[in-house]
C-alpha cells in the first residue's frame, strides 16, 4: 500500500486511462478527488461510487480557472492534504490539418495544455506550502513524434512534454517532482473505432513491436510507480509506455507472432500488496 | 510492493558495488534468485557475503570485453539457476578521461571494448537463452545521462552510453516478437564509491540539488525488471533528479 494515508487528484477519471489510474492509486490506499468532463458526469458517479468513501468527484471543465480552485480546496476540506497529482485529462478530436476547424484545435488546447497547467500549477502551490508532492502528466508518443491526422493534438501532447520538463526545474526546489508518462495505443473509448476495425487496426499493429494495444491498467502501473517513492531521484522524465512504438519499427509480420514456445505475457491483473 | 518479480531468475553485471549491487539488494527483497557478475572473483566474494543473508544469490567473475567471459557466464547462470528471466546490464568501465583531441585509440577501443561490445554481447546471449527457454523475459541496460548531454573529457564513456540508448532501441523492436522487453535507466550523478569524492566537491548538476542514491536508480531498474510494466519496452527511463531537463546553462 505505497499511498496509504495520502490523498490526491486524478483528472479525466470517468474512464480509460484516467479510470485506471484511479483504480489503481485508490487500490494502493490513496483518498481521491477525482475531475471529469460535465458530459461524464454520470460515469463519474459510478466510480466514486465503486471506489467507496476515499473518493469523490467533480464534473467540471478542466480548462476553467475555478474548477482547479474548487478541486484544490474540497480536497484540502475533505482530506486535509494533497500528496499526488495524475494530471490526465485530455480530448482527442482528429481530423486532417487542411480541414481541421480552428474550434477543434483551441478545444484540444483549452483542455489538453491549459487544463493540464491550471491544475498542475493549482496542486503544486498546495504541495509546496506542506511537504512536497508527486505529480504525473499525461502525455503521448505523439508528442514526441509527429503523427498524420491529428496536428492539434499532437501539437498539445508536445506541449505538455515541454511543460514537463519546464516544471520539473520550477517545481524541484519546492520539493515536488513532475513527470511524464507517453502511451501509444491504449485500449479505450476514444481508440476502441480503430482498434476494433480489422483494416484500420492492422495498420497500426504493425508498426508496434509488441503487436498489441496497452490496457489502461499497464499505463496506470507507470503512472503509480512515477507518483511513488520508488521514482523520489525521477523528475522532468518522460516515460513511453507504448510496447516500443517510439523505439522504432518493424518491417514485416513476424512469421513467430504465433510462435506457441513463447507467447508474450499479457499484463497480470492489478493485485494490490497485502 | 510487488513488481512481479518473485522467483524471477535474474543476471546482474556489474553487481558487485554501486547501482549494481544495489540493484540485486532489491531484486534479492522482490523474492528473486540473484547471480552477480563482476570482473575479479576478489570482489565477487565480499559481494556474495553481504547480499546473502537477502535471498538466493550466486556469483560469477566475468570480464565482459572477452567474448568467451560472457558466453560462458550466461550459459553457467542458465544451468544454474534453471534459466534466465531478467539481465540487468549494469557493467561498464568509466574508462582513461582526455579530451577526444589527444584520447588515445587504445582508451577509445578499451571502453567501447566492455561498454558496448561486452552489452550487445551479453543480451546476445541472454536474449537466445531467454528464446531457447520459452521466456518472456526482460532486459534492463544501464546508460547514462551523459548520452543526452556530453561530459568534457569523457568522449568514450558519452559515446558509449549514447550507443547503449540505439542498443536498447534496436533490441526492444527486435526481441519483441518473441515477447522479450528491453529498456534502458540513464542515471544521473549518483553516490557510490567512485563519485562521492567528486560529489563531496558540491558538484550537484540536478534539480532536486543532490546526487541520486544507488537504491533510488535500482529502483527503476528493478521496476523495469518487472512484470508490474508489461507495455514499457524500447524505453529510457531518466533517473537524474532533474539533470538534462535543464539545458546548457552558466555554472552557478
Amino acid at each position: 500500500m505505497r499511498f496509504s494515508g495520502l490523498a490526491g487528484i486524478v483528472t479525466g477519471a470517468s474512464t480509460g486511462i484516467g479510470l485506471a489510474i484511479a483504480e489503481r492509486l485508490a487500490g494502493e490506499g490513496a483518498a481521491l478527488c477525482l475531475i471529469a468532463a460535465p458530459s461524464d458526469a454520470e460515469e463519474l458517479d459510478a466510480v466514486t461510487e465503486r471506489l467507496g468513501g476515499r473518493a469523490f468527484g467533480i464534473a467540471a471543465d478542466i480548462g476553467a480557472e475555478r474548477t482547479a480552485q474548487s478541486a484544490i480546496s474540497e480536497t484540502l476540506e475533505r482530506f486535509g492534504r494533497i500528496d499526488l497529482l495524475a494530471s490526465n485529462a485530455g480530448i482527442a478530436p482528429f481530423g486532417p490539418a487542411l480541414r481541421v476547424p480552428i474550434t477543434d484545435f483551441d478545444a484540444t488546447y483549452h483542455v489538453n495544455v491549459r487544463g493540464m497547467f491550471l491544475i498542475a500549477q493549482a496542486a503544486a502551490r498546495e504541495m509546496s506550502r506542506e511537504a512536497g508532492g508527486a505529480i504525473v502528466c499525461t502525455g503521448s508518443s505523439d508528442g514526441l513524434f509527429g503523427h498524420e491526422g491529428q496536428v492539434a493534438y499532437n501539437a498539445s501532447k508536445a506541449a505538455v512534454t515541454q511543460m514537463v520538463r519546464s516544471l520539473s526545474l520550477d517545481l524541484a526546489p519546492h520539493g515536488v517532482r513532475i513527470n511524464g508518462v507517453a502511451p501509444g495505443w491504449v485500449r479505450t473509448r476514444a481508440t476502441a473505432g480503430a482498434i476494433e476495425d480489422p483494416m484500420e487496426w492492422s495498420r497500426h499493429r504493425s508498426r508496434i513491436p509488441m503487436d498489441r494495444p496497452a490496457t489502461p491498467a499497464e499505463i496506470a502501473a507507470v503512472v503509480a510507480f512515477l507518483l511513488s517513492a520508488d521514482a523520489s531521484y525521477m523528475t522532468g522524465a518522460i516515460v513511453p509506455c507504448d510496447g516500443g512504438l517510439t523505439a522504432g519499427f518493424r518491417t514485416s509480420d513476424w512469421d513467430v507472432n504465433l510462435n506457441p514456445t513463447c507467447i508474450p505475457r499479457e499484463a497480470r491483473p492489478y493485485a494490490p500488496d497485502q | 510492493m510487488d513488481l512481479g518479480l518473485k522467483d524471477a531468475r535474474c543476471v546482474v553485471t556489474g553487481g558487485s558495488r554501486g547501482i549494481g549491487l544495489a540493484s540485486a539488494e532489491v531484486l534479492l527483497a522482490e523474492g528473486a534468485t540473484v547471480l552477480i557478475a563482476a570482473r575479479r572473483r576478489a570482489s565477487v566474494d565480499p559481494a556474495l557475503a553481504s547480499l546473502a543473508s537477502g535471498g538466493p544469490v550466486l556469483g560469477e567473475a566475468c570480464d565482459l570485453s572477452e567474448e568467451g567471459d560472457v558466453v560462458r557466464l550466461i550459459s553457467s547462470a542458465r544451468t544454474r539457476m534453471g534459466g534466465i528471466d531478467v539481465l540487468v546490464a549494469n557493467a561498464g568501465i568509466v574508462g582513461t578521461p582526455s579530451p577526444l583531441s589527444e584520447m588515445p585509440t587504445a582508451d577509445w577501443d578499451e571502453l567501447m571494448a566492455t561498454n558496448l561490445r561486452g552489452t550487445f554481447i551479453a543480451c546476445r546471449e541472454a536474449s537466445a537463452a531467454m528464446r531457447a527457454d520459452g521466456i518472456a523475459g526482460r532486459i534492463v541496460i544501464v546508460g547514462s545521462a551523459t548520452a543526452f548531454h556530453a561530459e568534457s573529457d569523457s568522449g568514450h564513456y558519452n559515446t558509449a552510453k549514447a550507443g547503449l540508448l540505439g542498443l536498447t532501441r534496436s533490441l526492444a523492436v527486435d526481441l519483441a516478437r518473441w515477447g522479450i522487453r528491453v529498456n534502458c535507466v540513464a542515471p544521473g550523478l549518483t553516490e557510490t564509491d567512485q563519485t562521492r569524492e567528486y560529489i563531496k566537491a558540491g558538484i550537484h548538476p540536478a534539480a532536486l540539488g543532490r546526487a541520486g542514491q544507488a537504491r533510488e536508480i535500482a529502483a527503476a531498474i528493478c521496476f523495469l525488471a518487472g512484470d508490474s510494466c508489461g507495455f514499457v519496452t524500447g524505453s529510457t527511463l531518466v533517473v537524474d533528479g532533474g539533470e538534462i531537463v535543464k539545458g546548457p546553462e552558466a555554472p552557478q
